[in-house]
């Protein structure tokens, strides 16, 4: 990898630069999308790749997700390695069929004669007053799916470091950013080195109770987690960022440390990828639970409009707190 | 002379149940009295009896299921045996004690399918991690007290009952371990008290110095002070003594503290021992913790439960070994004065007599003044008479000021 | 009923000092030199009665109850007024 030196930038630039490094380096990467190259992308992630990069290289689609998306799949499927933009996980639902029943499936469905070395950048998430149709979270919901990768930056240094490993896989890859996180800042340490996609991170340790999120959970989660702390409960932070395939180890390590598992996802309850992973934490680790498995997700209505509702819908830190502190056996 | 028998009071009948004899032994009947009462399908049913005589045996007894024609008593004339007869009734006997057998075995089992009926009804609410650690450590998780919702068990409450045990177990070690040398002392306590006596005075060179303290003060608080508390509460002179005792020492650390290797060391902790006299005979020295950093409500709560123990022999040893200086107070027991004996390693013994009103110069003119007579046993070794004065003017301060103590 | 005070009061003094012969036990003897009770005892004692018989024992007379006598007469007031 390059050598990065540390410095304070947004998620936002820590995508771009990981985009113009993988270009750089690499003559078969390209990216796709609608607004990408003159617009400089819906959230401006891809500002100025037009003028560096060129047309061939940046290249501005018709407003089809099915249909680029197919285009992508097909060029990957020869060779290269397209980055596909769709503008928000809304959206790919009408690039459902191609993500699904095909590049997920068709390395097993072609006996391994092809393979599928896409990487698909989603936006993802919502409270911002986008209504129903514009602000889901359905991470959890392609995670469901064998035969793709899901991963779910939530720092800057992965931001910056997810996508290369994700261009050098091959099999189809999907990244989702979450649109709240574009704006936020962070120090790019570049001490991570090799970024992987394959672990789940502790971000912050603690004795009384494992806090699973990924995502904007993340800074969520973290902020209770100082909370508590005011009060003696040290909650343990594990950033899960890949939610296919979990990463049992890690999760596993950590509830059996504290004995309570708490999962922190803004997508729905129902069926969720929280569900997931409360099933797996009980199946492993029934006798070193101390309480049953919380869940702290969306609430299962499709996104409110109004702010208030849209924001109660949505878990936040204070009931990240609340649901903690109610849980017995805490000496806090 | 017969057998009563159980009546057959219908072709169906085959047994019935006596609910209550009218007769008892000794008893003369007529023919056709009634002498009982049984309960069959039909109904209750007075029985009677058939001939003249005297009840010499009740047989069957109040509540007991007889089968027809098992004897139920034996009438007989006055003092008349029947041998034959008893062959007869052993026999019934014999069949009673069958029925009584099978009523009993039929009973039980119809216990025994009720209890398996009752299955588990009562669950213990314990998370899966608290039954684990609670198997782990060996504690049967019925015992636990839940802090969880609807008293459900977690893993700190399992833990906590184990350090409980664990404390309970060693507490119950010490108080073994201190009743066992409450026991051994009982014994041997003159023994080692003589001992101690002896050692005290060959090595220690002992110094006196002796004053009178004017309690009118102390007293007159103690007065007022106990009017606003319960009798549970009450403050009694050897609190405040030891209290008193305590400050003084904190100003002059001189006396606190152990004469060892031939050089004094001055302790930090002031623990001042009382001296206990028990009832069988004897003396305890159970040292009250810290005592000049306690409140007078601390000590005299410390001093209540450590006089009830040592009369029960309940002390722990480590209160045994702990003082760093003793009082002894035999004035209710009459004595004026207290010339003690120090007890090595210690270095100072304060002795103090009974409270007697006595004539004083006050401001001028003689009054009445309730005086305690003190006396200070000192280390020469340790310290001199200087210092030993110095203890005691300040001890004397203290108690004029009582509402400070 | 004083026949209750009477119990409850020799139940503590048999606590206090188990050897004594009670019944030998005058009831105008001064309970600490005939049975050699010092204050602590006493006090034990006075806290056990009032705790038991729900009678508080107010400063001015504690110093009184030196005897059987005494202390019945004390209890057996209280309680007529606790009651009336």
């Amino acid at each position: 990898m390059t050598q990065i030196t540390e410095q304070t930038i947004t998620y936002r630039q820590a995508v771009r630069e990981a985009m113009s490094e993988a270009l750089i380096k690499d003559d078969r990467v390209f990216l796709m999308g609608e607004d990408v190259g003159r617009y400089g992308g819906c959230f401006n992630v891809s500002e100025g790749l037009l003028e560096e990069f060129g047309e061939e290289r940046i290249i501005d689609t018709p407003l089809s997700e099915s249909g680029f998306t197919g285009c992508g799949i097909g060029a990957a499927v020869v060779g290269m390695r397209p980055i596909i933009e769709i503008m928000t996980v809304n959206f790919s639902l009408l690039a459902a069929d191609q993500i699904i029943n095909t590049a997920a499936i068709l390395q097993y469905m072609s006996g391994g004669q092809f393979n599928v070395p896409v990487v698909i950048r989603m936006a993802t998430g919502g409270g911002k007053q986008l209504g129903a149709q514009h602000s889901r979270s359905l991470e959890g919901w392609y995670a469901h799916i064998p035969g793709l990768k899901i991963l779910t930056p939530a720092t800057i240094d992965d931001a910056r470091g997810m996508l290369w490993p994700a261009l050098e896989d091959p099999d189809p890859v999907l990244i989702f950013e979450n649109t709240t996180l574009y704006n936020s800042e962070g120090i790019l340490t570049g001490n991570e080195g090799e970024v992987d996609i394959q672990k789940a991170k502790v971000r912050r340790e603690g004795n009384d109770v494992s806090i699973l999120t990924y995502g904007i959970g993340l800074q969520k989660s973290l902020k209770a987690a100082e909370e508590l702390s005011k009060e003696g409960i040290e909650a343990e932070v594990v950033d899960l960022r890949v939610l296919r395939p979990l990463d049992n180890e890690t999760i596993f390590s950590s509830v059996s440390k504290t004995g309570r598992a708490v999962i922190v996802d803004e997508g729905w309850k129902s069926g969720g990828i929280s569900a997931e992973i409360s099933a797996r934490i009980t199946e492993e680790l029934l006798y070193y639970l101390d309480n049953p498995v919380e869940r702290i997700c969306g609430m299962d209505v499709p996104a409110p409009y109004a702010r208030h509702l849209e924001q109660a819908s949505l878990p936040q830190p204070e009931t990240i707190v609340k649901t903690i502190k109610k849980m017995g056996g805490l000496h806090g | 002379m017969g057998k009563f028998t159980m009546p057959s009071l219908g072709s169906q009948m085959i047994e019935a149940k006596l609910i209550q004899w009218h007769v008892k032994p000794g008893d003369t009947v007529k023919k056709g009295d009634i002498i009982g009462e049984i309960d069959t399908e039909k109904g209750l049913i007075d029985i009677e009896v058939f001939e003249d005589g005297t009840i010499t045996d009740l047989v069957a007894k109040e509540g007991e299921v007889i089968p027809v024609g098992s004897v139920m008593a034996v009438i007989g004339e006055e003092g008349e045996a029947d041998k034959a007869e008893m062959k007869t009734t052993e026999a019934s006997e014999k069949k009673m004690q069958k029925v009584r057998e099978d009523d009993k075995q039929k009973s039980e089992t119809k216990k025994s399918i009720a209890e398996k009926k009752e299955l588990p009804s009562q669950r213990i609410k314990a998370s899966p991690l608290a039954r684990r650690v609670a198997t782990d450590l060996n504690i049967d998780i019925r015992k636990v007290e839940g802090s969880g919702e609807a008293g459900t068990i977690h893993r700190k409450d399992v833990e906590e009952y184990a350090r409980q045990r664990v404390a309970d177990e060693t507490f119950e070690k010490e108080a073994d371990m201190a009743e066992h040398l409450s026991k051994v002392e009982k014994k041997s306590m003159r023994q080692s008290i003589a001992a101690a006596m002896s050692k005290s005075n060959k090595e220690i060179p002992h110094y006196y110095l002796e004053t009178d303290i004017d309690m009118k003060a102390t007293v007159k608080w103690l007065t007022n002070e106990n009017k606003n508390r319960s009798v549970n509460e009450r403050l009694l002179p050897p609190m405040l003594l030891i209290k008193a005792v305590a400050n003084t020492l904190a100003e002059v650390p001189q006396l606190n503290g152990f004469w060892t290797d031939e050089a004094m060391h001055i302790e930090e902790g002031i623990h001042v021992g009382f001296a206990i006299s028990l009832r069988q005979g004897g003396l305890v020295i159970p040292a009250i913790l810290n005592a000049d950093m306690k409140s007078l409500d601390e000590i005299r709560s410390d001093f209540v439960d450590m006089v009830t123990r040592a009369r029960e022999g309940h002390l722990r040893s480590r209160e045994m070994s702990s003082a760093t200086v003793t009082i002894t107070s035999l004035g209710e027991r009459g004595a004026d004065k207290v010339y003690g004996v120090i007890y090595p390693p210690q270095v100072a013994l304060i002795g103090f007599g009974k409270i007697t009103d006595r004539p004083r110069a006050v401001d001028g003119s003689i009054g009445i003044r309730p005086m305690l007579s003190t006396v200070l046993a000192g280390d020469h070794r340790a310290t001199d008479g200087h210092t030993g004065s110095r203890f005691l003017e300040k001890l004397n301060n203290q108690l004029q000021q009582p509402e400070t103590l | 009923m004083s026949t209750e005070i009477d119990t409850v009061v020799s139940k503590h003094l048999h606590r206090i000092a188990p050897e004594a012969d009670l019944d030998q036990l005058n009831s105008d003897d001064d309970l600490g030199t005939t049975l050699d009770i010092d204050s602590m005892d006493f006090y034990n004692m006075m806290v056990g009665i009032s705790e038991e018989l729900q009678i508080d024992i107010p400063e001015e007379e504690y110093g009184q109850l030196r005897t059987l006598k005494s202390i019945n007469k004390f209890l057996s007031s209280q309680k007529e007024r606790d009651e009336g």
